[in-house]
């Protein structure tokens, strides 16, 4: 997929000269022809990643719209409140496409892993997530949401499956309707994986994490009924696909918290409560009714 | 003089707020705000950015878009109020002044390098006014955000350092000076109380990236704040204080 980069990135350069590429000095050596070909659109910041969000995020409000690249936990896990406060409380469309995935520096150790990115980025507002399972689907995802206004997050991995899917940005797609008692969920690469081992069984597929839209998933509940489920994601289980789908799902347990927004009022802690509905009041009229 | 009225009637108006809300960083918003005034009296505004980097000296800008009618009387003192759009750290999403969202130290000062880049990319003239905190220069991109400006030649980028000596019983951040001339910016130091020495910063052209350090009082024009800053750091104003304290700014001799 890294090698799609390059072309991809060179190919929405030359049609929106708005983009401009920021590196922390990885991946230099396969962006050499964007280096040259676009003189002031291309940086490799060296190593300083919370300030490098900080700055995409400052180019952004200046109407760019900056591509930033580097290794998964240094773009994600390092920079967590560049990435919640600089992109998602301002709300700028910077695009934050990471290489390395969960653990494809297996040989490196947990500092070059980065199993938890997809966790934690779910609970920024404001930020669209995306795992592309192929190269194809990754220069599709970016060609089809780049200048839409959203932040995104894409996690590039070195695997890639092998389907050729008719599949948009935020849909949940059936890819095979079986007869078992079983339904997969699965995304990025691990389809090809789990092609290669299911017997009779239902599949579904997305490579977005967030915002999946409404209608594919109707189609999902409709065919869970009755089903075995198996979400199989290669990222931690807490926070991840798999709790995703059980929130849109609506499985019987009703969280109450806080939602997945800015409290961007102010007030009192009175008020949050009172504006969030977690007052006693308004807890008793959730659960009873009254 | 009427700068000087101005900016005395912005200080009382603090106050009021303060009073009325029983809340706000009131040394902290004093210590800046010869330098926010000049800069909108001078309508630096209209095509420069100022990001306010130490969120919470907010009070200051808040007052003085109240006096240039950015905002309205009304909107000012409700400061902090649910549905206001005026919180305790500015928020660039509530008002077109605001050019970043700030509180969390450390962020302002990438935003504004990467403002001041695109405005090389793009050709324009545009500068871009940053001020941070001396003690906010605790935090490390501060100095990553110095090695790239001076990398990327961006000398439409001024940093301004309100040197207010709040971390005296911390960790301060001494010889600015040397620090920021060593990451290959120009430097500049001013008094932040004196008219004359922030204006003179305004139309300065240099060859690289400028730090300002403007030399500030916390509290500066109230004798209690002034040596009791850190007491003061976040609190309200009693209806007595208050009283005495307008007399105290009515009286301040503002050069």
């Amino acid at each position: 997929m890294r090698k799609q980069l390059a072309k991809t990135l060179d190919e929405i350069m030359t049609f929106n000269s708005q983009v401009v590429v920021l590196i922390g000095d990885i991946s230099h050596y396969l962006l050499t022809n964007i280096e040259d070909k676009f003189k002031n659109r291309f940086y490799n910041l060296g190593i300083a990643e919370q300030t490098l969000i900080g700055l995409a995020s400052g180019l952004s409000l200046e109407g760019k719209l900056p591509i930033v690249h580097t290794i998964a936990p240094f773009c994600t896990e390092r920079v967590y409140e560049q990435i919640k406060l600089d992109i998602g409380y301002q709300n700028v469309e910077v695009i934050i496409i990471s290489v390395g995935a969960s653990f494809d520096y297996a040989h490196m150790g947990c500092s070059h892993h980065c199993t938890n990115d997809i966790s934690i980025l779910r609970v920024v507002p404001n930020l669209d997530i995306y795992i592309p399972g192929s190269s194809f689907e990754f220069d599709d995802i970016i060609k089809k949401t780049i200048g839409n206004g959203r932040a995104k997050y894409i996690k590039l991995t070195s695997r890639e499956h092998n389907q050729t899917l008719d599949i948009l940005p935020h849909e949940m797609k059936i890819v095979k309707k079986g007869n078992d008692n079983k339904l997969i969920i699965t995304t990025g690469h691990m389809l090809k994986d789990i092609i290669d081992i299911e017997q009779d069984s239902t599949i579904y597929y997305t490579n977005s994490i967030t915002n999946l839209e409404v209608n594919s998933i109707e189609h999902l509940i409709n065919d869970m009924k009755g089903k075995e489920i198996f979400v199989v994601e290669e990222n931690n289980v807490v926070g991840g696909l798999g709790d995703a789908i059980f929130d849109l799902t609506k499985n019987k347990l009703n969280k109450i918290g806080i939602p997945n927004a800015f409290l961007d009022h102010y007030g009192t802690y009175d008020e949050q409560r009172e504006f969030l509905g977690l007052t006693p009041h308004l807890l008793k009229k959730t659960i009873y009714g009254n | 003089m009427e700068i000087s009225k101005n900016i005395r009637e912005s200080k009382k108006n603090i106050l009021l707020l303060a009073n009325k809300k029983n809340k706000g960083h009131i040394p902290s918003a004093f210590s800046i705000i010869n330098f926010v005034y000049l800069f909108y009296e001078n309508k630096l505004n209209i095509n420069n950015d100022f990001i306010l980097s130490k969120g919470h000296g907010c009070l200051a800008l808040y007052s003085v878009l109240e006096h240039f009618n950015y905002i309205t009387t009304e909107v000012f003192f409700s400061f902090g109020d649910f549905d206001s759009i005026l919180g305790g750290h500015p928020h660039l999403r509530k008002n077109n002044e605001i050019k970043a969202s700030t509180g969390s130290l450390g962020h302002g000062l990438p935003i504004a390098v990467g403002k001041a880049l695109a405005a090389k990319i793009n050709q324009s003239s545009k500068k871009i006014f940053c001020l941070i905190g001396d003690g906010e220069a605790n935090e490390g991109t501060t100095w990553e955000s110095a090695i790239l400006a001076d990398n990327l030649k961006l000398n439409n980028l001024i940093c301004i350092v309100d040197n207010n000596q709040s971390q005296n019983r911390s960790i301060p951040t001494p010889n600015l000076q040397k620090k920021f001339s060593s990451f290959g910016w120009d430097v500049i130091t001013i008094d932040g109380h004196n008219s004359n020495e922030i204006l003179s910063v305004f139309n300065l052209n240099t060859i690289n990236p400028l730090c300002v350090i403007m030399n500030t009082k916390k509290g500066k024009g109230i004798a209690d704040m002034e040596s009791n800053f850190q007491e003061w750091h976040h609190k309200g104003i009693t209806d007595n204080l208050l009283k005495l304290y307008i007399k105290e700014i009515h009286e301040e001799a503002i050069s």
